[in-house]
């Protein structure tokens, strides 16, 4: 029996590797009994994966509901690869995730993701700010993202698909009124995202 | 360690552990359940959750269920994460603070589950450092939490009520006697969960348990092999309620948790839930109060 660093760097590197790869050796750590070992170590890979899938989609609840469950923990698994937790607090992960899926080849067709993806997080960080730090925020995309994510939380199939996805500049204005998010669109502008506005919630 | 005087200690009672979404409710009903429990890492980046909490928590006991402590990791504590836990601690000055006998840290990467700890004299030594560090931080006693078990590692040669109690001994730490993964681990390795409950009770001195946890478990079967998941995810399983009644009739009344975390249900159907062990505690101190009229006649 190895000494308890090692077994926690086997019993990590076996529950990292990815399904269909090279799988990592532990069956001399662990007494399989009547159940598979790989059965066993599958409760907690699918415990692992299923809860950063779930911190993502509560960050990016409109990428999520856009692209269907099985496609979106598919990309945040990949996700994960790349970027994995380094801390407890899932809410505070995940912050390079649309910038992630800008050059996730599986999602390039769907060219308007990533911006859906950041007014997600833009939104999550105003509805998770404290209240000194509730500032309006701007948004400037050329997607419709406002009216996309309206749609797809409100699962209005015919409202989403008489969106009109053509590309030209869009500034959105973002603020919390009491426990609320709201939006509205702002006069073609130029500026970055998330300037610091001094307005009040129109 | 002893609360300092400024904590709200939790009774005795049924509390319920609250999730975000029942924020509104707990807070438009607070006598839904004696106390409450969350878990610190849902509040550590989210400002506006923690507000509301400190509305909760204003007008009932709160406990604070620690997720990503990882006591068991060999590499030790983390702790920048350790720091959030104090302040959110000296902020809330919850009864109760508590983690779980696992690990999820390894090479600074966060596994978001309770990984198993082999059960020898090595992790006893690192997991007791690791208790020892957090106990010093928080300046309090912390309840660590026997895990549900769904592998036995080859070499692991000490029970896990022997590895608790010494661990227990060891660092003035208490217990979290989770009902439901006595019976889920027992289930998973061929143990009889009713004589994995006794071993714990008489294993443990009864001072040292300082809260009960009960959930629903799911029965996972294939090709013809059950195993039973800790999903937290359905009303307490009639197996657990019976455990549950005899920790109490070895125990007396202690505070005792419904948890149920995924799928997750109305606050109605929590309320019940609380209700139901809180009958039974309700019971326990009757027949308590009876033995001891009965001592005093005799």
């Amino acid at each position: 029996m190895p000494a308890l660093h090692e077994l926690q760097r086997r019993l990590a590197a076996a529950l990292l590797a990815a399904p269909g790869g090279p799988a990592v050796a532990v069956d001399d750590l662990i007494d399989a009994g009547r159940v598979p070992l790989a059965r066993r170590l599958g409760v907690h890979r699918n415990s692992v994966r299923g809860a950063l899938c779930r911190a993502l989609a509560l960050r990016y609840p409109t990428v999520e509901r856009l692209v269907g469950e099985a496609f979106f923990d598919q990309a945040a698994l990949a996700y994960a690869a790349q970027d994995w937790p380094r801390e407890p607090q899932l809410a505070a992960w995940g912050r390079g995730y649309a910038d992630f899926i800008a050059s996730y080849a599986p999602a390039a067709s769907l060219v308007y993701l990533a911006d859906v993806a950041r007014f997600d997080l833009l939104l999550d960080d105003l509805a998770s700010a404290q209240a000194g730090e509730r500032r309006p925020r701007r948004f400037v995309t050329a997607w419709p993202v406002d009216e996309i994510r309206s749609a797809v939380l409100e699962e209005d199939d015919a409202a989403l698909a008489a969106i009109d996805l053509t590309p030209r500049p869009i500034a959105l204005h973002a603020w919390r009124d009491g426990a609320r998010l709201r939006t509205r669109r702002l006069p073609p502008a130029t500026g970055d995202n998330d300037e610091r506005s001094d307005e009040g919630a129109p | 360690m002893k609360p300092d005087g400024r904590q709200r200690p939790v009774p005795a009672a049924a509390g319920i552990g609250l999730r975000l979404p029942h924020h509104a409710a707990a807070l438009a009903d607070p006598g839904a359940a004696a106390w409450f429990e969350v878990h610190p890492e849902n509040y550590m980046a989210d400002a506006a959750a923690l507000e509301e909490l400190e509305a909760v928590a204003a007008v009932r006991p709160l406990s604070l269920h620690a997720v990503g402590l990882s006591p068991g990791s060999a590499e030790g504590v983390n702790r920048a994460h350790l720091a959030r836990l104090v302040a959110l601690e000296r902020q809330l000055r919850p009864g109760l603070v508590s983690d779980h006998l696992a690990w999820c840290v390894q090479d600074g990467r966060y596994f978001p589950d309770l990984l198993p700890l082999p059960y020898t004299t090595e992790a006893l030594g690192i997991v007791a450092d690791n208790v020892d560090a957090i106990q010093q931080a928080l300046g309090r006693r912390l309840l660590i939490e026997n895990p549900s078990t769904y592998l036995r590692y080859a070499d692991s040669p000490i029970p896990e009520p022997e590895f608790l109690a010494a661990l227990a001994a060891r660092t003035g730490c208490g217990v979290l006697l989770d009902v439901n993964n006595v019976y889920v681990s027992a289930m998973n390795l061929d143990a009889d969960p009713g004589a994995a409950l006794a071993a714990y009770l008489a294993t443990l001195p009864a001072a040292a348990i300082g809260e009960i946890h009960l959930a629903g478990h799911a029965r996972v079967e294939r090709d013809g092999v059950a195993l039973l998941i800790d999903d937290h995810g359905s009303p307490v399983g009639a197996a657990v309620w019976a455990l549950y009644e005899r920790a109490l009739a070895a125990l007396g009344p202690v505070p005792t948790l419904i948890e149920w975390d995924t799928a997750l249900p109305s606050f109605e159907t929590l309320k019940a839930e609380a209700a139901a062990a809180q009958r039974r505690l309700d019971a326990r101190e009757a027949q308590g109060a009876r033995e001891a009229a009965d001592a005093r006649a005799a």
